[in-house]
């Protein structure tokens, strides 16, 4: 029976809107309280999660070998884990393979290894830290070729080299915070003549990593890195989760245990019913006994 | 990618039981009643319940690892 203290309003749509938003459907109906406090602490546990585990342990992955998916848990935290099943289709989509052509400009920070053919233009081989900036080939014959420059470091020395030819770049979507890039160190002349490689990794955009599923070497490069912390953000999120399934029922039904007031003991004490019965508890009065009653 | 592996590295793992333990707490009384104030004492001693049943088993498998 449904108290009538509590303003339930349409509780299945308070049940869909804290399905969709921890603690929305409470705000909806007007039980503010409980509301903030069971959407504060499941949406923190979930993102506390999630950057536990860098981001990257929020994701839908089908495992024909483990039916124990972790995003089962996860999903219930709604809105905030439902963009996992947008990118899952997107990672296993056709087109989300290695690439060798660049479709928009880049220009972003790069860190990889810098290796020389020629050596006798001054440069030799290394780490390279730095910018990196690519755009497509301008003439249209040069399809997939790119032209751009790289600016930075080589052990602790500043340089700036040409790149151009036709790069590779790893898959655009992934949980991989690092996007893979392999490109040719070019001369100045015309047409440019490859002269070494650059080869390094470069930040995914964030509408590409957010809840992707990550590439087998990523993941088990996580896992090194992180070790039983990677399963403690996924416990976090699962626990989120988990936490609002009951956020969602008390929505629906209201609270398990009833108001909590004590009010409910004292309406009972109070109803008719009550009177009679705390009567019939008590034992009727014994008749004195018949020999005092002679004397 | 660094940093976060840098945070885990530097904290042991049975504190993150704190927050934890707290939320449970708080989420889960919230769902068994409406009144605010029986709310927080439920979660307040929910929490400790979690708290000292967690450090038991813990001082359990401590004796039981002793020496292994």
């Amino acid at each position: 029976m449904l108290d009538p203290r509590i303003p339930f309003k349409n509780r299945y749509l308070a049940g869909v809107l804290a399905f969709l938003f921890p603690g929305a459907g409470h705000v909806y109906q007007g039980r503010y309280f409980k509301g903030i406090l069971c959407g504060v602490c499941v949406l923190v546990t979930f993102f506390y999660g999630m950057a536990l585990g860098n981001w990257s342990v929020v994701y839908w992955k089908k495992d024909p070998t483990n039916f124990l998916n972790p995003y089962y848990a996860q999903v219930f935290v709604g809105l905030p884990a439902l963009p996992s099943l947008v990118q899952a289709r997107r990672y296993e989509s056709r087109t989300n393979i290695n690439e060798m052509s660049i479709s928009a400009p880049i220009n972003a920070p790069f860190h990889g290894t810098l290796r020389m053919h020629d050596r006798t233009v001054g440069l030799a081989d290394g780490v390279v830290t730095g910018r990196i900036e690519l755009k497509p080939g301008a003439r249209p014959a040069e399809g997939r070729v790119v032209q751009g420059t790289f600016t930075g470091h080589l052990d602790k020395k500043e340089i700036t080299i040409k790149l151009g030819g036709i790069p590779t770049l790893g898959k655009a979507v992934s949980a991989d915070p690092d996007r893979e890039i392999e490109v040719d160190v070019v001369d100045s002349s015309d047409p440019p003549q490859a002269i070494g490689r650059l080869r390094g990794d470069f930040p995914r955009s964030f509408l590409d990593r957010f809840e992707s599923p990550p590439d087998e070497r990523y993941y088990l490069d996580l896992h090194g890195k992180l070790g039983k912390f990677h399963e403690l953000a996924m416990t976090f999120t699962m626990i989120a989760g988990l936490l609002n399934i009951l956020v969602i029922l008390d929505a629906v039904e209201g609270p398990a245990y009833g108001y909590g007031d004590g009010a409910e003991e004292e309406r009972k004490a109070a109803a008719p019913g009550s009177a009679d019965k705390a009567a019939k508890a008590v034992p009727p009065a014994q008749p004195p006994p018949a020999e005092a009653a002679k004397t | 990618m660094e940093s976060f592996a840098l945070l885990a590295d530097s904290s042991h793992a049975s504190w993150y039981l704190l927050p934890l333990a707290l939320t449970v707490s708080l989420v889960y009384s919230a769902t068994r009643f409406e009144y605010p104030p029986q709310i927080l004492r439920r979660s307040a001693r929910l929490f400790f319940t979690i708290l000292i049943s967690m450090g038991a088993l813990f001082a359990v498998l401590f004796l039981l690892s002793w020496n292994l």
